[in-house]
């Protein structure tokens, strides 16, 4: 579904991310790892188009994309969840909701509608409040939710359990397994190595740009290396 | 004074209010999405003002296609403006935004002193929108009555298509995030065009009927009215819509009632709004209406 081909992304003379390839087979969950500054977000924003790269190409579904603008990308199936939720907190629930299936039509998308507050009935509770006046795990909920009105294909994720209590972690994990059990291909970008590996198929790690580990799922939670240095302390992740 | 005249000047207010808000509107929403204050909007009036001369003067059409044709065109002109002097600077620091759209302004002006000459036109205002009614002791132009009917339709079809229709929710969420407003498909140059084309519509019809109440067109007609505008906009809470309309309605007002109350202060009307400006953003600065702040605004 997704290919990353040796892709380069440097700020001013930093390299952010320098030579990296991974890819997310349709149907499965990936998840990136890394510790804070190791390149996660910025391969987020590289693939939905936001970073400028210096080299490498990006396939998404075989085709193309680097290069394309922003918009135009997330039209071709890719739904992109960024880090800190990123709600329009002048807006309501559902104008949040509603404008996640900005370019489909009200026929196409009200089944959708219909599912996200099937999926999150706090919402529906909540659909004429300010997605300001959300708890922290409503937010992360919102931001899924508004991701799935555009029905994706691939979902990118981008530390969906940052400061959320553990049980709250435990919900969005359980949604989002569901989700791609339900046919959404997911990349998943955590911090959070323990959590995301409980329901990851297969995993990278990033260090400093690069690719230092990879592995299935139990392979990278045995990895002596990985257990060193992100999983200390289980499903509440490492402190930065 | 007594209740004739008040009422009198309460309607003059009100017509006065009416166009400041309908001008103030472009400020707010463009300031709203870019965080740039677009100082060539007041010069769109002179330009809807004057294609109304063409139409109607040179050409002899019937008003309502040299309306339609002056407010249409004017709207184009402001996206044209947005296409070409400040897409081009989305990235560039704010200050070159804000120069870009002074350099605008006088080339507006400029323009119009070239093409049309420096020497007032008088607008031939057509027959529906002269005359006065008389009502009892009150003396009241039609136009008073006009501007801030047309006003309200045209108030009402903006809240709708910002706050009931998709692009108006795309144009919130921009105010607030651009860049997350782009992750969600939404192609923001095309919402930021069509922004800029609803501010410039309301300021070609602002000029239009600014035009008539003021029959003097000249290449530098739209500076104070857009000043006024600008401070109403300020005064209201700049990037608000509804504190557009009541900075707009509170500004006319106020003004028209100050110098009827004193009519010896009439000279200093203009002194007085742009005194009301200063003391505002020195104690007020967000305005009555002050809005919160987008995230990558703060």
């Amino acid at each position: 579904m997704l290919e990353i081909l040796d892709l380069k992304v440097s700020y001013g003379a930093v390299k952010a991310l320098d030579g990296v390839s991974f890819s997310v087979p349709r149907g499965r969950i990936v998840a990136l790892l890394g510790a804070n500054g190791a390149g996660k977000t910025t391969a987020i924003r590289a693939i939905s188009g936001l970073a400028a790269l210096q080299a490498g190409r990006i396939l998404l579904a075989g085709e193309e994309i680097q290069g394309i603008e922003t918009h135009a990308i997330i039209r071709r199936g890719l739904a992109v969840v960024p880090e800190g939720r990123r709600l329009f907190a002048n807006l309501t629930v559902q104008e949040n909701l509603l404008l996640g299936a900005y370019f489909r039509k009200k026929e196409a998308w009200l089944p959708d509608l219909i599912r996200v507050y099937y999926l999150f009935p706090r919402l529906q509770e909540r659909r004429d409040q300010g997605a300001g006046t959300l708890s922290g795990g409503e937010q992360q909920m919102l931001a899924l939710g508004r991701a799935l009105m555009s029905r994706p294909r691939l979902l990118l994720l981008d530390e969906p359990s940052l400061g959320l209590a553990p049980l709250i972690v435990k919900e969005v994990l359980n949604i989002i397994r569901q989700l791609n059990e339900e046919g959404v291909t997911i990349l998943l970008v955590e911090q959070n190595a323990a959590a995301a590996l409980e329901i990851a198929h297969y995993g990278y790690v990033l260090e400093n740009g690069r690719l230092a580990l990879e592995g299935t799922g139990a392979e990278l939670l045995a990895h002596p290396h990985l257990q060193a240095a992100y999983l200390g302390d289980g499903v509440d992740g490492p402190e930065t | 004074m007594d209740a004739i005249t008040l009422i009198q000047q309460l309607i003059n207010g009100l017509s006065l209010g009416s166009l400041y808000a309908l001008i103030a509107i472009g400020y707010t929403m463009v300031y709203g999405i870019l965080r740039l204050i677009n100082s060539a909007h007041g010069d769109l009036l002179m330009v809807a003002a004057y294609i109304g001369i063409m139409g109607v003067g040179l050409f002899s059409w019937p008003w309502p296609v040299a309306f339609g044709l002056a407010v249409g065109l004017t709207g184009f002109l402001g996206v044209l403006l947005e296409r070409g002097a400040y897409r081009p600077l989305r990235r560039a620091p704010r200050i070159s935004l804000l120069i870009s759209a002074i350099a605008a302004s006088f080339l507006l002006e400029n323009l119009a002193l070239v093409l049309a000459g420096g020497r007032a036109k008088p607008f031939p205002a057509p027959a529906v929108f002269t005359g006065v009614f008389q009502w009892g002791g009150l003396f009241i132009p039609r136009l008073s009555f006009f501007i801030p009917a047309v006003t309200a339709v045209l108030l009402a079809l903006l809240f709708f298509t910002v706050y009931r229709t998709q692009i108006g929710r795309a144009m919130r969420a921009i105010s607030w995030s651009l860049e997350t407003t782009s992750l969600l498909g939404i192609n923001v140059n095309r919402v930021i065009a069509f922004t800029f084309l609803v501010g410039s519509l309301l300021a070609g019809a602002g000029g239009l009927l600014w035009a008539m109440k003021y029959p003097q067109v000249n290449p530098f007609m739209g500076i104070l009215p857009g000043l006024k505008a600008f401070i109403a906009a300020v005064l209201g809470g700049i990037g608000n819509l509804t504190g557009a309309v009541v900075g707009g309605l509170l500004l006319g007002l106020l003004e028209i009632l100050i110098v009827a109350l004193f009519p010896a202060w009439s000279g200093y009307r203009d002194a007085l709004a742009f005194g009301l400006l200063i003391i505002l953003l020195l104690v007020r600065p967000t305005g009555l209406m002050g809005e919160t702040l987008g995230e990558e605004k703060l």
